[in-house]
């Protein structure tokens, strides 16, 4: 949705301090600077220019050109570069120019960052912090408040912080109830320049980080190079091209104090510069310190060693030549010390003096290495910062996860939503099959009723068959009365209704056929029977082996009373003996010719 | 640390796309969940109709496989009456001589004391008397009994005729019955 935005609506939302853009146009920025530029990926954009791999240092000794050397960290090595003039300082053009002529060396072609590092040795002053700000242990708070509110911290409330920088400078070796600091001044002139150079990194969609810093400062800090702590201490003398810095030292070659004398009318070395030395050796009680006199802008220095040598009579005046110094670490020989102590750290193995109170502040707490023209937060506010980034791509992971998962989320809503709704299960519309299906099961009942009504569980020509097959045909048996009758038997376990059979026959036989009957008189004998009978009619009722029916038999013989075989009056007199023989057959109430429909009420009557 | 972006970024490039997205997947999450309800309800009522259709063609397998059964003793229960019961007994008679089978009498009783008592379905009972020959008597029954399965023994006697030569037969069957 930022993209959106016009083009004009663009331009001028660029312009626009972020505090008068409402919160989705801060976004939109963010998000627009995310994509068209590399402040995403470039972690240059938020280093400082001391820390980027190719950096230019510009030495402005004075109103004229800035001598620039190209350095590239991570081969150690200076290169002396196309000069800046004055004039093309102040236009951007002229800068672009350089800027690109500087990215078309060798050396910074791959560059994907520049660190611009100007050194102002064309200027300085120095004031007194003051009276309610003497606490030492407030050194840290009051280095902040000297970049914020210069003026709540100097003594002097008339300086003016809209034309010069301050920030403030410690005097580690300074004695108890004496300055323990100092406020450092230079003019922000040269302030447009740099902010011009961020400006071409920002068009370039490069990294251009800038950094001022006082020369004055950074040639304190590189007294460790050449000196040594003196027991009568030390007094270092740095002639720039419009003043003097002097610097006291204590006995461990600790700062006490820095005195400030600017060269009057075009002079090289201030005036009276012996008696100022004498009198601030002598309120510091240095008794013929050691005096280090450092030409930084190649000025022969020959009158300033006179007018110590006629005040400072007993002390040792060093003329000290950095050339030696970059010789051995085969640096050009034109190379301003500063640089040498702005782009590396000290060893304190191979220089003692860096171990001490002054030089260890300095190299932990980058004492001479502040800017003194940084951007202003202004300028800082148009764009997102670091945090700001990390936080808008954690925001994108974060998104991505998100999509990923609403994806997976989705996708298995849609399918499980998809899979049921094409189902058959789905469409389906209920029928009134449940009808069909009761009248289907009544049909079935019906069936099943009438199917058990109609079996063939007592059947008269069946039950003939059976009698029949008890006498033999050989006629050794007749039969005088037969009695078959169906009785109905409950069963409590079931609703159906189980029925006893039996038969009551009784006859004549001879010996042969009593033989005969007795066979059939046995539980095997009877069972071979039904068997038989089943087998012959096709009648189930008459099947012995089922668990649910039992038959049994019994024969009752006795001798025929009318047994004559003369004068026989009927068939049976013919026969010796009578008999009468039971048959019973029972079947249970859960033997399947049981008689479905059983009404309890009507079964007790 | 400019609180400005870091706001922003953290209200539109985390917060509100996180919500919005959060919202549609709780919407389709939603939406799935009615869905599902729905489709458990559906599918329980489909399940059941399937399961029913089964029963019912499994039913309507036995019905059918009953059927011709069911129809002819549909129309037996229907047509037969204690009129056609006489005639079939006349018709079996008329395949004997006198001498081998004689109806001699018959008795319809309205209920069933027999194997019908206390039985649901109604019955009658009817008692008869033959004088026949054994095996004029058995095919003649046997006839009977086969075209009229609604008949059940209660009891059967036999006794020698004074005759001799024919045996007295009383028989008493259940006659199912629709009324």
């Amino acid at each position: 949705m930022c993209e959106h935005s016009t083009d004009n609506n663009r331009q001028m939302n660029e312009e626009i301090h972020p505090s008068e853009l409402n919160i989705f146009q801060q976004y939109c920025r963010t998000v627009k600077l995310a994509k068209a530029t590399s402040r995403m990926r470039n972690q240059a954009w938020y280093q400082d220019a001391l820390e980027l791999d190719v950096q230019i240092h510009c030495y402005l000794k004075d109103s004229g050109a800035a001598e620039c050397f190209l350095y590239v960290k991570s081969q150690n090595s200076y290169e002396k570069i196309e000069s800046l003039s004055s004039r093309q300082l102040e236009q951007r053009e002229e800068l672009e120019k350089f800027i690109d002529k500087t990215l078309a060396l060798e050396s910074a072609r791959k560059a994907n960052s520049l660190g611009v590092i100007l050194y102002l040795a064309d200027e300085l002053s120095i004031a007194s912090l003051g009276p309610e700000h003497q606490n030492p242990v407030e050194i840290n708070h009051l280095r902040e408040m000297m970049v914020e509110d210069p003026r709540e911290v100097l003594d002097d409330k008339t300086v003016s912080v809209e034309t010069h920088s301050w920030r403030l400078f410690p005097y580690a070796g300074a004695a108890a109830g004496n300055e323990f600091a100092t406020a450092v001044a230079v003019s922000r002139r040269r302030s447009e320049t740099l902010r011009v150079f961020r400006e071409i990194g920002c068009d370039k969609n490069l990294p251009i980080r800038t950094c001022a810093l006082s020369a004055p400062l950074c040639a304190i800090a590189a007294l460790p190079l050449f000196a040594a702590a003196r027991e009568n201490g030390s007094i270092s003398v740095f002639n720039y091209e419009r003043f003097t810095l002097l610097a006291f030292f204590n006995s461990h070659c600790n700062l006490m104090m820095l005195r400030f004398m600017p060269h009057a009318n075009g002079a090289t070395i201030p005036t009276n510069l012996g008696p100022a030395v004498m009198a601030t050796a002598t309120a510091f009680e240095l008794e013929n310190p050691e005096i280090s006199v450092l030409s930084m802008v190649n000025h022969d220095v020959e009158g300033l060693v006179v007018s110590l040598q006629s005040t400072m009579t007993a002390s040792d005046i060093m003329l000290v030549e950095s050339e030696e110094i970059l010789r051995n670490k085969s640096l050009p020989l034109d190379l301003p010390i500063e640089m040498l102590v702005a782009t590396e750290s000290l060893d304190t193995e191979v220089y003692p003096l860096a171990d001490n109170a002054t030089f260890t502040a300095f190299r932990e707490e980058s004492w001479h290495l502040q800017d003194f023209l940084a951007a202003d937060q202004d300028e800082l506010d148009m764009f997102p910062d670091l945090e700001d980034m990390k936080l808008l791509k954690i925001s994108r992971l974060a998104k991505l996860a998100a999509v990923i998962l609403l994806t997976g989320v989705l996708a298995y809503a849609g399918y499980s939503v998809s899979s049921k709704t094409s189902s058959e299960a789905w469409s389906y519309k209920a029928q009134k099959k449940q009808a069909s299906a009761i009248t289907l099961r009544t049909e079935l009942k019906r069936y099943e009723h009438w199917n058990n009504l109609l079996k063939d569980r007592s059947k008269a020509w069946v039950s003939m068959e059976l009698i029949a097959r008890l006498s033999p045909p050989d006629g050794s048996v007749i039969l005088k009365d037969v009695k078959h009758q169906v009785n109905q038997r409950h069963d409590p376990k079931t609703n159906k209704v189980g029925f006893d059979k039996e038969w009551t026959i009784s006859g004549f036989s001879n010996d042969k056929g009593l033989e005969h009957l007795e066979s059939l008189s046995t539980r095997d004998g009877v069972k071979k029977l039904f068997r038989d009978v089943a087998m012959a009619t096709g009648n189930a009722a008459y099947i012995p082996d089922v668990s649910q029916r039992d038959v049994t038999v019994s024969l009752r013989q006795r001798p025929n009373p009318g047994y004559n075989t003369v004068a026989p009056r009927k068939p049976g007199d013919m026969f010796r003996r009578a008999f009468t023989m039971t048959i019973s057959q029972k079947f249970s109430g859960q033997d399947e010719m049981a008689i479905a429909g059983g009404n309890p009420s009507s079964q007790q009557r | 640390m400019n609180e400005y972006y870091k706001k922003s970024v953290a209200v539109f490039g985390m917060a509100i796309p996180m919500l919005l997205m959060a919202v549609i997947a709780g919407v389709g999450l939603y939406m799935s969940s009615v869905v599902t309800a729905d489709y458990k309800v559906k599918k329980k009522a489909y399940d059941l109709a399937q399961k029913t259709l089964m029963e019912t063609m499994e039913l309507q397998g036995k019905v059918n496989e009953n059927a011709s059964y069911l129809a002819a003793w549909d129309h037996l229960m229907a047509t037969e009456t204690r009129g056609s019961f006489l005639e079939h007994w006349k018709t079996a008679e008329k395949k004997f001589s006198g001498k081998e089978l004689t109806k001699s009498s018959h008795n319809w009783t309205n209920y069933s004391e027999g194997i019908g008592r206390g039985v649901s379905q109604p019955a009658s009972q009817v008692n008869m008397s033959f004088t026949a020959t054994f095996r004029a008597m058995q095919l003649s029954l046997m006839e009977m009994e086969s075209k009229l399965p609604n008949m059940q023994l209660d009891s059967i006697k036999m006794t020698a005729d004074n005759s001799g030569n024919a045996i007295n037969f009383n028989t008493t069957f259940t006659v199912w019955t629709l009324k």
